[in-house]
């Protein structure tokens, strides 16, 4: 199941970042805030099922909110600076 | 159809991925256990297999510093005794050395105060009948106390007798009426005895088989230290049983009911732990420690027996009686790097925090390669957190700064550190379950803070703050019986 969720996951990062690279010239700090985004989501996911392995149901919850937040924040960001590349073809 | 043309031959492409495999194997090898190629060559023996984030230091150089002039061998000094435990009337008969000693009066207030902190942090906690909380609870913590430290039952249903265990034991000549002895059970054979030789290994190659042994027993963590003239004045002059400690020139321990004799051979020390259930240790409540403490008792002593017969059939003598009969129980286990000193003075493990029940140190003749103290900053934490201190309801966890003295009647003087006041302290279920570093690694954050807090105390009073706003901690008892599927032992041993 974990394999196949991260074979998924890999195949489906793999074809945004050729789609992204076809559309436009992504800056570095553009990728930097998206990676980080991202991290921050799959941190929120981690740390809600992890906490509740450790029967931490409060923990999970918080921590899925901050992290899930700050994953909506940088993602935002970095869409919105792609936005504003001058459109090319 | 290929548009480019390689110059790489097929055999040089197969060269070029056997090297780059030796090397990332080579990598993989070394990378979990050292920093740097110094440390690769300086380490103590791969049978620590210590987290990344754990740093080991000089040999006698714990994060605790220690001032050796100030440090003579004492006799052991019971801090208190209360009259619900049961070895209280034996160590009343042998005029065991207590300080405190408790009337019935004297520990009922103090189950009036542990009870109202209960209700406090778990609103609807009702002590019960026997005041550790609902029926569930109370049948659980009493069954958990059938062996507990290795003591006989008073009396005991045996093939339909109900027989006075202790006395009838005492009467054919058991000293205290436990399983523990110095020299352990001698039920196996030696190797001699059975027209064989000693397992011979070299000294890295004994630790790695006491480790085996020890975790198959139920231990986890393994050091060992050489005992030399500072380690020798940690050793008590008088036990907690009131057994003279010596050392003589004899082959085997002897053990008399007023004397023990170490043989002058026995200059290892053998260093192990055992951790406590977790989610019990978390949510212990009322009048004494609870289930996962006393289970752990039982679990340490049969452990303990086993393993000193384990030894004795490989040829060589694991010595000690209860965990600190010998010294005091973490002070070999801090510089043999089981872990830190805390500021609640339990040795805190870098994986299991202090849910670690037993830092048990033998002295033994088998040959051993001692390993180093270690800092992953658990103590520059404590600075700055004190959770336990303020969670101790008796103010017996000293808040403030690190001392030298001796200021209570258990501690010893000769280090700087936070000595909890056992004259004060009822054995409690509380302090243990509050400790940060007792985190299950679930979720990723907290290798992300353990990490850190080994190398960046700036940020030890945020992690402190998060702990408490994130609601770790101590839980509900009611949740364990509701909500929780435990693992079986009440040990998760993935980690």
């Amino acid at each position: 199941m974990i394999y196949w969720i991260g074979v998924l996951s890999g195949v489906g990062l793999a074809l945004l970042v050729n789609w992204l690279k076809k559309k436009t010239t992504v800056r570095w700090y553009e990728w930097l805030i998206g990676a980080l985004g991202l991290l921050s989501g799959i941190g929120a996911i981690q740390h809600y099922f992890g906490s509740l392995v450790e029967n931490e149901p409060e923990s999970a919850w918080m921590g899925f909110l901050v992290f899930f937040i700050l994953a909506v924040v940088l993602l935002a960001t970095s869409w919105a600076l792609l936005r504003r590349h001058p459109q090319s073809g | 159809m290929l548009n480019f043309h390689s110059t790489l031959t097929r055999k040089d492409f197969l060269k070029g991925i056997g090297l780059a495999g030796a090397g990332l194997g080579a990598a993989s090898a070394v990378t979990p256990m050292f920093h740097d190629l110094d440390e690769l060559v300086a380490s103590t023996p791969s049978t620590r297999n210590l987290p990344w984030f754990v740093k080991e230091r000089e040999h006698g150089d714990p994060t605790t510093p220690i001032d050796w002039s100030m440090i003579q061998r004492r006799p052991y000094t019971w801090a208190r005794m209360d009259p619900s435990l049961p070895v209280y009337d034996n160590l009343k008969a042998i005029g065991a050395p207590v300080t405190r000693w408790l009337d019935w009066a004297d520990k009922k207030a103090e189950d009036e105060i542990l009870f109202a902190k209960a209700r406090e942090e778990f609103p609807g906690f009702e002590p019960g009948i026997d005041g550790f909380g609902d029926l569930r609870t109370t049948a659980l913590t009493h069954a958990s106390e059938m062996f507990a430290f290795g003591q006989f039952p008073q009396k005991m249903n045996l093939g339909g007798n109900m027989v006075d265990l202790v006395p009838a034991i005492r009467a054919a000549g058991g000293y205290l009426g436990s399983t523990d002895s110095y020299a352990g059970p001698k039920i196996v054979h030696t190797p001699e005895e059975m027209g064989g030789t000693k397992y011979q290994g070299t000294p890295e190659d004994n630790l790695r088989t006491l480790k085996a042994g020890i975790r198959y027993f139920g231990g986890e963590d393994v050091g060992a230290l050489e005992l030399d003239d500072n380690l020798k004045k940690l050793i008590f002059t008088v036990d907690q049983y009131g057994k003279t400690l010596e050392f003589g020139d004899v082959e085997e321990c002897v053990e008399t009911p007023r004397q023990v004799i170490i043989p002058n051979k026995c200059k290892y020390i053998f260093l192990w732990t055992m951790r406590q259930p977790y989610e019990w240790t978390r949510r212990q409540s009322g009048r004494f420690e609870g289930a996962a403490t006393e289970t752990s008792y039982e679990r340490a002593y049969n452990t303990k027996a086993h393993f000193q017969d384990f030894a004795r059939g490989l040829g060589y003598q694991m010595i000690s009686a209860g965990n600190n009969s010998l010294s005091p129980a973490g002070a070999w286990a801090v510089l043999g790097g089981l872990g830190e000193l805390s500021r609640a003075s339990y040795v805190n493990h870098p994986l299991y925090g202090i849910t670690v029940r037993v830092t048990w140190g033998f002295l033994t003749d088998m040959p051993l390669p001692p390993s180093r103290p270690i800092d992953f900053g658990a103590r520059k934490f404590c600075e700055t957190c004190g959770i336990c201190a303020e969670a101790c309801p008796f103010g017996a966890i000293n808040p403030g700064e690190p001392t030298w003295k001796d200021d209570n009647a258990f501690g010893n003087a000769g280090f700087l550190g936070w000595r909890c006041d056992y004259t004060k302290c009822p054995h409690c279920p509380i302090c243990q379950g509050t400790c940060p570093f007792n985190s299950h690694p679930g979720s990723f954050i907290h290798d992300i803070v353990k990490g850190t807090v080994s190398t960046t105390p700036v940020f030890n009073s945020f992690f402190k703050n998060m702990e408490k706003s994130f609601k770790y901690g101590r839980k509900n008892p009611a949740t364990w019986w509701d909500e929780v599927d435990d693992y079986p032992y009440g040990v998760d041993t993935s980690y």
